[in-house]
């Protein structure tokens, strides 16, 4: 038999694999916090909002609505499909395969996007540069959908059996009771995988790194390169700048400010998974 | 169902099928244009290719898989058994603080865009100068990345034993630990390595902290001079970034290779998986 200390010694090594994630979050906010102090200690505030944050983040919004038109309709549709009207057999082959488009490397689909994609654009829009935000707010779209279509299908799924057999009980069809039963009970789930999704969409690097934009521009027009934050973050970063000086605390405020978006949009996301008004 | 049901119905079947369509269309037009170009440099023929490069792209993808395994497995699955099992006693307050603040945490780490890790990493790298250890800082790196979803996919296995025989152990007068060692572990393995492939693939297809962290430790980002350390995504990136030279054949080479090994790697685990499977 084991004696108790032996134990207490094997608790406190799984205790210390359990503390990794506490103190990987700390170190991550303590890097960018200081990180970004450092360098609006060096450089104004004003001057980088106005020449980087701002064009950086019309190139996330870019991307990101882009990324959105594609990925919630077709999330959403394909989660209703294959969670409520698909026979089980076909619904065996897509829903694994719309998973793997997941599981596809984002460097493959900047590859499609600038290899592929951008050339086949430019047959019917003749003036698109070879980096535009176009291409790579697609492929982004591509990327998200099966992150929505997973978590929308979960969201319908876990609507109560007794819902659906109360409907049909008073005489409802299966597309009525979908339209007018299950789908208002999932709203909130489904908002909840739809900004999962998009936090996925503004948070996405290597697709816009390789087929967006170089440089931070500010454009609200589709067919031009934008550089969103995190293409910056890897365009700056991988031409390693001198630790100490401006452009490297750049880096880190803008991966800070990245940082608080995808916080607040995970937060969005468990504000509307709380058991609250409605399921 | 009515004609606009039916329509509706239809659409949605469209929206399922397009995207999987299209991704396989352009899957098949890259292999189109790699494989054959995989071939000719295989078969000994003049090679279009920087096989050079490429070579060690994959050396460097297979060492940092392992690497990485070897970081995140024994961590997620300690950490995971930790906050699954019930509190040991004794110091049952300090452990269920710290198992809340724990998953807490893992809950944000997993919202976080990877490059981040790979911001934060360079900058404790900087800081500590360990510029020789690449492939071990790397791997450290993917190691925190994909915790998450280790931790996550070890709990759903280990929550898949029975409570039964969990219980039956301790009837018997095991200790909590060796509960873990005789029974829940060998019956939790075979998912939880499952599970952990899926993040394994993660581990070795993204490409963004790398490329972050390579500004200082990798022979750059540059097309590798057959020098210096690089793995496959960094490797593709750094082609697409100078496309104009005319790498654009190497890279879909290198997109073949790595999903090849994608395929290898999960098909690998599925068939281990029927042979871990422990006679009940």
């Amino acid at each position: 038999m084991a004696g108790p200390h032996r134990d207490t010694w094997i608790e406190r090594l799984l205790g210390a694999c359990a503390s990794v994630p506490v103190v990987t979050t700390i170190a991550i906010v303590t890097v960018l916090g200081m990180q970004t102090l450092g360098f609006f200690l060096q450089s104004r505030p004003a001057d980088f909002g106005q020449q980087y944050l701002l064009p950086l983040l019309s190139g996330t919004l870019l991307v990101t609505a882009i990324a959105a038109v594609l990925a919630v309709p077709l999330g959403i549709l394909s989660a209703i499909y294959l969670s409520e009207l698909a026979p089980r057999s076909v619904a065996r082959v897509l829903r694994p395969a719309l998973e793997l488009l997941g599981a596809v490397p984002t460097v493959v689909y900047g590859y499609f996007a600038l290899v592929l994609l951008t050339p086949w654009l430019q047959t019917l829009l003749p003036e698109l540069p070879e980096l535009n935000v176009l291409s790579a707010g697609l492929m982004v779209g591509l990327l998200v959908t099966p992150l929505i279509s997973t978590r929308a299908q979960h969201a319908l799924r876990s609507v109560p059996a007794q819902l659906r057999e109360a409907s049909h009980a008073l005489g409802g069809s299966h597309m009525g009771t979908l339209l007018r039963v299950v789908l208002p009970t999932a709203r909130r789930s489904i908002a909840a995988a739809v900004v999962h999704g998009l936090s996925r969409a503004l948070g996405e690097t290597m697709i816009v790194a390789i087929a967006a934009g170089r440089d931070p521009r500010l454009a609200l027009d589709l067919t031009s390169p934008a550089q969103p934050l995190t293409g910056y973050l890897v365009e700056t970063g991988a031409a390693a700048p001198t630790p100490g000086g401006l452009t490297y605390g750049s880096v880190f405020a803008v991966g800070a400010t990245l940082f608080a978006l995808t916080f607040a949009a995970h937060l969005l996301a468990r504000w509307l998974t709380k058991p609250g008004a409605a399921p | 169902m009515t004609r606009g049901e039916q329509v509706f119905a239809a659409v949605c079947l469209v929206a399922t099928v397009v995207p999987v369509a299209v991704v396989l269309l352009l899957i098949c037009a890259t292999v189109l244009v790699g494989l054959p170009a995989l071939v000719a440099a295989m078969a000994g023929g003049v090679p279009e290719l920087s096989t050079s490069a490429l070579s060690s792209a994959v050396v460097g993808t297979l060492g940092l898989l392992v690497l990485t395994a070897a970081i995140a497995l024994p961590l997620g699955i300690g950490a995971a058994i930790y906050l699954e099992l019930e509190p040991y006693g004794g110091r049952a307050e300090s452990s269920a603080r710290l198992r809340r603040w724990s998953q807490r945490c893992l809950d944000y780490l997993d919202a976080i865009p990877s490059v981040l890790y790979g911001l934060v990493m360079l900058e404790l790298l900087v800081r500590m100068l360990w510029a020789g250890r690449s492939l071990a800082i790397a791997a450290l790196t993917m190691a925190l990345v994909i915790l998450p979803r280790v931790v996550l996919g070890a709990r759903e296995a280990l929550r898949a034993v029975p409570t039964s025989l969990r219980e039956a152990a301790l009837a018997l007068g095991s200790s909590p630990w060796e509960v873990v060692r005789g029974v829940l572990l060998p019956m939790a393995l075979p998912n939880i390595l499952t599970r952990s492939v899926g993040s394994l693939s993660r581990a070795v297809s993204a490409a963004a902290p790398l490329v972050v962290l390579g500004g200082v430790v990798f022979v750059g980002v540059a097309p590798a001079q057959a020098d210096g350390l690089t793995v496959l995504p960094v490797q593709i990136f750094a082609w697409l970034h100078d496309l104009q030279a005319g790498f654009s054949v190497d890279a879909a080479a290198s997109v073949v290779v790595l999903l090849v090994t994608l395929l290898v790697l999960n098909g690998a685990v599925l068939a281990l998986r029927g042979r871990l499977r422990v006679q009940l």
